[in-house]
């Protein structure tokens, strides 16, 4: 089978296919490279929004970096300053715990020398008690109308005398 | 501390009694009727507000003697009416005192271990008198405590020439002898 060249039907064809480009260039190739225009402005976009993201992620980073170091200063400030009132606490404590010590021991002594007085009081009382209980004794065993007699005539003369006078308590 | 009611009735008593002759006569009534009214019941019944005025004036009169004085027993309606009965007699005692002391002497207390004899009485009242010049009219009390010799009173004074006394302030010097 032989192919023949008709240049007519070449020029027809030639035609058709630029009339084809024409019509393909026209209807096509403009949307799509509207599209892929589109495609790369948002791709340029994303790209900004992403750096700028990136940039915004290292200044928070930065400012929690900050606010991290801040906060440690802080917590040393008051873990320093809650120690410093412990000891302060603890030192009052201790001063007031040894001043009432202080004035129990002072109290104690006190008490023991208030004891040890009156205990000696008691036996000064008791002793003198004694004695004069036993000159009493004497002098009822010994006493006799005689003896009496003349005991009161002696406390006239000296009541007489203005010896042995005192007030009546509660008296007129 | 004597009572002001006390008081007051006994010396107006007296003085009635002096100013009508009839002070020893009352002082004797009034001492008979304290003798009555040292029974615990009688004070009692004096001192009862549910025995009537009049019974209680009826017993009085029933306890003195026939010749009592008109101005006693009036004294004594005066001083039940009043409702003083229960005061009748502590004033009794004070128209003794007072009447005592009307007739110029004075009362003392002399307390001693043993009783005296009224010689005994006689001189410790006669040796005061001499020395403080005037009369006196003293009581004879006995307390054993007193042990030995005497303590008189004397109004608001205390002689106290005692052996209790004596004892009493050697005590004392004892006590401040020994600190």
């Amino acid at each position: 089978m032989q192919i023949e060249f008709h240049l007519g039907t070449f020029i027809a064809m030639m035609i058709n296919f630029i009339i084809l480009m024409v019509v393909l260039v026209c209807l096509l190739y403009r949307p799509i490279q509207g599209i892929l225009e589109q495609r790369r402005q948002k791709i340029i976009n994303d790209l900004n929004e992403a750096n700028q993201s990136k940039e915004l992620a290292e200044r928070l980073y930065k400012e929690a970096q900050i606010a991290l170091e801040e906060a440690h200063v802080e917590a040393y400030e008051i873990v320093e300053k809650a120690r410093q009132e412990a000891e302060r606490l603890s030192q009052e404590l201790t001063d007031q715990t040894r001043r009432e010590l202080d004035q129990l021991r002072k109290r104690a002594i006190q008490e023991i020398e208030r004891a040890k007085l009156n205990a000696r009081e008691q036996m000064r009382e008791e002793a003198v008690n004694l004695a004069l209980l036993a000159v009493k004794k004497l002098i009822s065993s010994n006493m006799s109308p005689q003896i009496n007699g003349d005991l009161i005539r002696r406390a006239v003369d000296e009541i007489a005398k203005g010896d042995k006078q005192h007030d009546i308590p509660g008296g007129a | 501390m004597i009572s002001p009611v006390v008081h007051n009735y006994a010396l107006a008593m007296v003085q009635l009694a002096s100013s009508k002759g009839s002070l020893n006569q009352v002082r004797e009534c009034a001492e008979v009727l304290t003798e009555h009214l040292a029974v615990a019941d009688v004070k009692l019944f004096l001192e009862s507000p549910r025995v009537r005025g009049t019974i209680k004036r009826e017993f009085l009169q029933k306890l003195l003697p026939e010749e009592s004085p008109q101005e006693f027993l009036n004294f004594l309606n005066l001083t039940v009416d009043r409702g003083y009965g229960g005061l009748l007699p502590d004033i009794l005692a004070k128209v003794i005192d007072y009447s005592i002391e009307a007739v110029g002497y004075e009362i003392i207390t002399v307390i001693t271990s043993e009783p005296l004899e009224e010689a005994e009485q006689e001189q410790i009242r006669s040796r005061l008198e001499e020395m403080w010049e005037t009369r006196l009219f003293p009581r004879y009390r006995v307390n054993p405590g007193v042990m030995g010799g005497l303590i008189v009173m004397r109004g608001d004074k205390l002689y106290d020439g005692s052996l209790a006394g004596q004892l009493q302030n050697l005590r004392q010097k004892m006590l401040m002898a020994t600190e």
